[in-house]
């Protein structure tokens, strides 16, 4: 019978893995014959983007201005990501201690937790200089919340980094987010427009230039930091006991 | 020729192992993992096609000349960020089973039977 | 100056994120804030559609952005419909859950999830862009979770994780589509799409053609994949069920038929594959129906339902695409859209009504329901409605897809699946009118007048039914004008670009 179960098992991957090749190949097929349509005229995104922006970096003109309504969807889906985590895990609290690590280690990152800091500023700060942005920053800010977390166990990481701060920092950047879009509106331009509204451009090449973008930048990085991590703590928290 | 064949071909082979491990796994971890392959397939397909012969990163400091196909990159930078959403829904909801019924096997705790 | 359509979507996000500020800060304020403003978005909507009625389609532009390099919305006489639909789906639905459960505080964080539900699909109605369509669906499916997926319900993780398997290859399929049609045509605005796909070569049409049908089909439930449906609603409980049945799979069933229409240019490109839609909600109507016969679930019964419904709607839009843009094509699409609102009107009502018979029974196996005389009442009126006996709106929007298919056979299943309906919900009133002797209003204590005022809600719906069904000669002319801007591309083009360059 156990033999029997196996062979119906074999049959069974032996069937899934030709049904996959096969529309793996036709996938293959499909993109060979959209990328073999002749040139479609260029959409000026590189020529036009710091007349239009300010911003040299053209992914981050694209992300928070010509199609800065999708950033605030994508905003918007791990804001409901993490609001689903939460309402199907509860509340975290940490009655287990996790292993912490030796001394040498915690000093060691105590030094360094500053230094760790100045990455994900930096990337969040020049998204529209370099590349980088509020999205790859706010994870690796995420990440050094993750970090304390791991070194210095969850009781003093949550006393130093409170889950309501992560959770109200959240909310308000998604708040503030929306509203700096209605700017925009309020300006007769369009909703989440930048330089049609009146702001300075500043030069572009500059630290403060691009409009509202590098303030985007700046929510979005608060937003996804936030968001991140408090994903993490309540996926790591230990389950509340019901008494 | 077209160094983007090479590129296609991981995208859809990768596609292809995501789709293979939903059909055959029943742990819901596996099956996490799977989901990220999948959506990780599409990222690389993004990547292949901003791809402009001699092309460098669309960052407009200075220096002229091709640059890579920036709308790609935007859009792959929103598909990573959803797909992040998505699993990290998966795995809280694979937690949550795990601490009900302390299995992650989903032939175990889904009741086949349809007419219940 | 004219309204923009972009605060349609905007409204309810802000909302959903002020909702969750305060629910932190003041929880016993958000319910109502909550009700106060999903009423604003039905204000605006409803503002929205007499400006388009009265003076054609309004776009908008998002960050001021010429269309085809930036996003752009578009409200004309079809998507306003869905976006009063949805809008109205939200208000009742939280009137609904205040009926019984009053200002108070509400647990779980419903408010904020109903009120991204409402965002995405109403961003699903009024978007022209493909990759921005994109991202509403994934929120939608992250909002549908959130609606489904309670801790208190042990089956609901299971169905939420089924869920979000096949909502991910879902959105894999449709990111794939999106992708293809991008690098073939250089554009995502739909618009554009619509002026370039003519170049594309077959082959690669009928894949993206495939990759758009197989992703929306996941999420409306087209026949081998809505084997998730029943799961998702026995989960989701009744009230957020009705959110998801009635309005959710209307809009993913409108965005489909966009698609078809506008960007893919299906009348021009394929028309072929109109007769396989048809054939394809055929199959629907006889595999949901016939499933609902052995179905024991309340709520997976209704979710059944719901599949053999979207099958209707499916037939009436394969319809009309065979027939082309002429008056009978025409009317096949209105009727396919009386269905919808017929559909949503129903389900809804039939789900919360049966909130109170699932609560009195404490169990939503169907031999055991209770209800009290009202309930029953509000039953029978809404299965009339949906199993399509004159002179209810279901009888109407059955007719009028049945009289548009020009051969006998859709007749002729189009009547089997009302027989088949007529049996499951004889069923179940026989099974309620036994229980009904036992009269349970007299308890004092409070709960059962809070069960009776959880009646008023389905009750609207209801006697709704009853008034669509006799003012049809109204509604459909509004609904003829809605057939015609969703199978009018070139009029859609002109709105969306404009006279930009």
């Amino acid at each position: 019978m156990n033999q029997s179960y196996d062979t119906s098992k074999k049959i069974r991957h032996l069937l899934a893995g030709i049904f996959t090749l096969s529309l793996g190949a036709s996938l293959i097929w499909l993109i060979l014959e959209a990328t073999g349509m002749p040139l479609t005229p260029d959409l000026g995104y590189v020529m036009n983007s710091v007349g239009d922006t300010g911003s040299i970096n053209v992914v981050t003109a694209i992300l928070m201005d010509y199609r800065g309504f999708d950033t605030l969807g994508e905003a918007s889906v791990i804001f409901t990501s993490v609001a689903v985590t939460a309402a199907i895990l509860a509340e975290p609290v940490f009655t287990l201690e996790r292993p912490i690590l030796s001394i040498i280690t915690r000093r060691a990152i105590a030094y360094l937790v500053p230094v760790f800091f100045m990455f994900p500023l930096y990337v969040i700060t020049h998204g529209h200089l370099s590349p980088g942005g509020g999205f790859q920053g706010g994870v690796s800010l995420a990440v050094l919340v993750i970090l304390t977390h791991v070194v210095f166990g969850h009781n003093l990481a949550m006393k130093k980094i409170p889950f309501s701060l992560l959770t109200m920092g959240e909310y308000w950047a998604a708040l503030s987010f929306g509203i700096l879009g209605l700017l925009g509106i309020f300006t007769g331009v369009g909703f989440l427009a930048n330089l049609a509204t009146g702001v300075p451009r500043g030069i572009p090449g500059q630290l403060l230039s691009g409009g509202l973008i590098p303030v985007l930048n700046l929510i979005v990085g608060i937003k996804v930091a936030a968001g991140l991590s408090s994903l993490y703590i309540t996926l790591e928290g230990n389950p509340r006991r019901k008494k | 020729m077209n160094p983007q064949i090479p590129v296609f071909i991981t995208a859809a082979l990768v596609w292809a192992i995501g789709i293979y491990g939903l059909i055959i796994h029943r742990n819901m971890i596996q099956i996490c993992v799977s989901l990220s392959i999948m959506e990780s397939a599409v990222i690389i397909l993004l990547v292949g096609l901003a791809f402009v012969p001699g092309g460098s990163a669309p960052i407009l400091d200075g220096h002229t000349g091709p640059f890579a196909d920036p709308v790609p990159h935007a859009l792959a930078l929103t598909a990573i960020v959803i797909g992040a959403g998505f699993l990290a829904i998966a795995l809280s909801l694979t937690v949550a089973m795990y601490r009900k019924y302390g299995t992650a096997d989903v032939k175990k705790l889904f009741p086949w039977d349809e007419t219940q | 100056m004219r309204l923009d359509p972009v605060l349609l979507v905007v409204t309810p996000l802000i909302s959903a994120f002020l909702l969750s500020l305060v629910k932190k800060l003041t929880p016993r304020l958000a319910p109502s804030l909550a009700l106060g403003l999903s009423v604003f978005t039905l204000v605006l909507s409803t503002l929205l559609a007499k400006e388009v009625y009265i003076n054609g389609p309004v776009a908008s532009y998002l960050g001021g952005w010429n269309p085809r390099i930036g996003i752009s919305l578009l409200a004309d006489q079809a998507s306003v419909l869905l976006v009063l639909l949805v809008s109205w789906g939200q208000t009742l639905g939280l009137v609904f859950i205040a009926s019984y459960r009053g200002f108070t505080h509400w647990p779980g964080k419903y408010l904020v999830f109903s009120s991204i539900f409402t965002c995405s699909l109403i961003g699903m109605a009024l978007t022209a862009d493909l990759f921005n369509l994109f991202v509403f669906i994934e929120l939608s499916t992250v909002a549908t979770i959130g609606i489904m997926a309670k801790p208190d319900r042990p089956l609901g993780s299971v169905a939420g994780f089924v869920y979000l398997i096949v909502a991910s290859v879902s959105g894999s399929l449709l990111l794939i589509g999106v992708v293809l049609v991008y690098s073939a045509t250089g554009s995502l605005s739909m618009a554009v799409i619509a002026q370039e796909i003519h170049a594309l070569p077959p082959g690669l049409y009928w894949g993206i053609l495939l990759c758009f049908t197989l992703s929306l089909g996941m999420k409306f439930g087209l026949v081998p994949m809505h084997f998730w449906q029943p799961w998702a609603y026995h989960a989701a409980g009744c009230t957020g069920a009705a959110l998801l049945t009635a309005f959710g799979m209307k809009a993913y069933l409108f965005a489909f038929f966009r698609v078809l229409w506008v960007p893919l240019q299906l009348p021009s490109m394929a028309p072929v594959f109109f007769p396989v839609l048809t054939l394809w909600g055929l199959a629907n109507i006889i595999l949901g129906h016939t499933m609902g016969l052995i179905q024991k679930d309340y709520k997976k019964l209704l979710a059944l339902s719901s599949t053999a419904h979207g099958g209707y709607i499916l037939v009436a839009a394969g319809l009309a695409g065979s027939m082309g843009t002429t008056t009978a094509g025409l009317f096949a699409l209105a009727a396919g859209f009386f269905h919808m609102l017929n559909h949503s009107l129903v389900k809804a009502s039939l789900l919360w009504v049966g909130r109170s018979f699932l609560k009195q029974a404490s169990s939503s196996t169907i031999d055991v329901l209770k209800a009290s005389p009202l309930g029953t009442g509000i039953f029978v009126l809404a299965a009339l409605g949906i199993v399509g006996i004159p002179p209810t709106g279901g009888f109407a929007s059955k007719l009028f897809i049945a009289s548009s298919a020009g051969t006998p056979a859709p007749v002729i299943i189009i009547g089997l699946g009302t027989l088949i309906s007529l049996a499951y919900y004889l069923r179940i009133y026989l099974i309620l009118r036994d229980q009904t002797s036992t009269p349970s209003i007299v308890k004092s204590n409070g709960t059962s007048v809070r069960e009776l005022n959880s009646l008023f809600v389905p009750g609207i719906l209801a006697m709704g039914v009853l008034f669509i069904g006799f003012s049809s000669s109204i509604i459909m002319p509004v609904l003829l004008n809605g057939a015609g801007a969703m199978m009018d591309s070139g009029t859609y083009i002109l709105h969306v670009l404009g006279d930009l360059p």
